[in-house]
């Protein structure tokens, strides 16, 4: 319980910093919902003058980011990618940090396991995941009633939200799993950010050529927001997929770190 | 030239892991060009009459994706990400790395003044950069070659190349520039993440609203255009200026503010 505590307390202030970053950005995409609503009611003419066949296999029907729903889920693919940062960073320092900051000598020789460490670290990452998702559902919701309240729908809106939780577990996990897997790491932010921006191309790639063994590794594809916007309900496959691999990042995590050689001041 | 040749080795395995990545990034890229050139017929009449802001929320540009050179168009923005993120990393860390390690007492005790530490530093940088480079070039040529029939498009991937370069630079500079300036790695880390962000989301959202275009041109993501480059071959002289100037203008400033730096020991 201290452990989670002092957790929670050293991450506060990221934790901050991160809720108001991730409102930015969608307040600042949510600023020019207007010009851009303005620019597109000139190009639905030209949509609906397509053959249906040509509108169902573009999936034309299904962007309509002139509506505020589908505006949203377009800008929070970039949240996505913020809260993946968030996220993958948490999870890379949480357990290094000790190491790093020369703290091991002090935590490790407490007469508790180290599979206790981890889990308590875990724990307080989730918690922290949690509270960046409530904050910013919270905010979201807001910002979107006011932009346009008559075409707020909850249950698009929960499942967008949902998808910026499960991917941010999901980078958590790998973090965790980089940290104990790497020897030794230095600085937190150039492997996290590089991990993901990495993923994030590959989702890119994903979106333009389509391939079902490519989105196997592609995790920002896992919950692909176009996708639940289409089906209203997650994908069962990619859902499995997803869980195997945080139970597998999450059982390595432990298995790995239990022999790790921590070094000594 | 013996910091030049530590830097170097210090930074080997982070390049080769980088470069792999990158390799990767044009592999899984290209492997699925095949799907699309099947089905060339309908669908480059129909992209020439799509709007840019569908295209943009497509992950396309408004290029025919169809053709060789149109398809490679699109990795230019990955590879921009991707450099953008090595190279501010890199910039950053290289200038406060001895402070970070604890170690700035070894060197920057030398007799030898401290723009004589630092340019070697950045020097390894640019040399980094080049390898980066290099290897992107290569491989885009070899992919692009083994499905255009042997044709690998030389002179426009050199000259994106060029451009990339210049990119890479800036960031670099700017990332070194960051280094200078914070009080640690992990600040000057954020404030790269954040320059990073920012500058993607401007330049997405110049893209997607006619109204926003003034954010555009605060962003190097939009320096160049990636269709002039691939399929004109042709590299705009006043953005690759601009560029220039604000490369030595930024390792000018570090070098500067690294000088009168109070260094923690």
């Amino acid at each position: 319980m201290n452990m989670i505590k002092q957790e929670l307390r050293m991450n506060l202030r990221s934790l901050i910093t991160w809720c108001l970053s991730l409102l930015a950005i969608l307040i600042l995409f949510m600023l020019f919902f207007p010009a851009l609503s303005d620019q597109m009611e000139e190009f639905q003419k030209v949509f609906n003058s397509f053959p249906p066949a040509f509108q169902a296999a573009l999936k034309l029907d299904t962007i309509t980011i002139d509506s505020i729903m589908g505006y949203y889920q377009f800008a929070f693919s970039f949240i996505l990618l913020g809260g993946a940062i968030q996220a993958m960073n948490l999870g890379v320092a949480i357990i290094s940090q000790e190491v790093r900051m020369k703290t091991g000598d002090f935590l490790f020789v407490k007469p508790i396991t180290r599979n206790r460490v981890v889990t308590m670290k875990m724990l307080a990452a989730l918690i922290l995941i949690t509270m960046t998702n409530l904050i910013l559902g919270i905010g979201a919701s807001i910002v979107l009633l006011i932009t346009d309240a008559q075409s707020f729908d909850l249950k698009t809106f929960l499942l967008i939200n949902g998808s910026l939780f499960f991917t941010q577990l999901f980078f958590l996990s790998l973090g965790l799993f980089l940290s104990a897997f790497l020897k030794r790491i230095r600085t937190v932010l150039p492997l996290s950010l590089g991990v993901v921006f990495f993923f994030y191309v590959i989702s890119m790639i994903q979106e333009t050529v389509n391939d079902p063994k490519l989105r196997l590794i592609s995790p920002f594809d896992y919950f692909n927001l176009a996708e639940i916007m289409e089906r209203m309900e997650y994908n069962a496959f990619y859902l499995l997929l997803w869980m195997l691999l945080i139970i597998l990042f999450v059982l390595g995590t432990y298995w790995l770190f239990r022999r790790k050689d921590l070094p000594a001041i | 030239m013996n910091v030049l040749l530590k830097e170097l080795k210090l930074n080997l395995k982070s390049l080769i892991i980088w470069c792999l990545a990158q390799c990767f990034i044009i592999f899984a890229g290209m492997m699925k060009y095949q799907g699309f050139a099947d089905s060339e017929v309908d669908v480059s009449a129909l992209f020439d009459s799509l709007p840019k802001e569908v295209l943009t929320v497509l992950g396309m540009e408004s290029v025919n994706i169809a053709t060789i050179p149109g398809f490679y168009s699109v990795f230019f923005l990955y590879f921009m990400l991707l450099a953008a993120v090595h190279a501010i990393m890199y910039g950053a860390i290289a200038v406060s790395r001895e402070e970070r390690d604890h170690c700035a007492d070894f060197i920057y005790t030398r007799p030898r003044r401290r723009f004589q530490i630092i340019t070697p530093k950045l020097i390894g940088g640019v040399i980094n950069l080049i390898v980066f480079n290099a290897v992107t070039f290569v491989a885009s040529v070899g992919f692009i070659a083994y499905y255009n029939d042997g044709n690998g498009m030389i002179s426009e991937v050199s000259v994106t190349m060029l451009a990339l370069f210049f990119l890479q630079l800036f960031f670099l500079a700017i990332g070194s520039f960051f280094g200078a300036i914070s009080p640690s790695t992990k600040i000057a880390t954020s404030l790269s993440t954040g320059f990073v962000m920012l500058t993607f989301l401007f330049s997405v959202i110049a893209d997607l609203v006619d109204a926003a275009d003034f954010l555009g041109t605060l962003s190097p993501f939009n320096a160049f255009n990636a269709q002039d480059l691939v399929i004109n071959g042709q590299l705009e002289g006043l953005p690759a200026l601009i560029l220039l100037a604000a490369t030595l203008v930024f390792s000018g400033l570090c070098i500067l503010s690294f000088h009168f730096r109070n260094l923690k020991t």
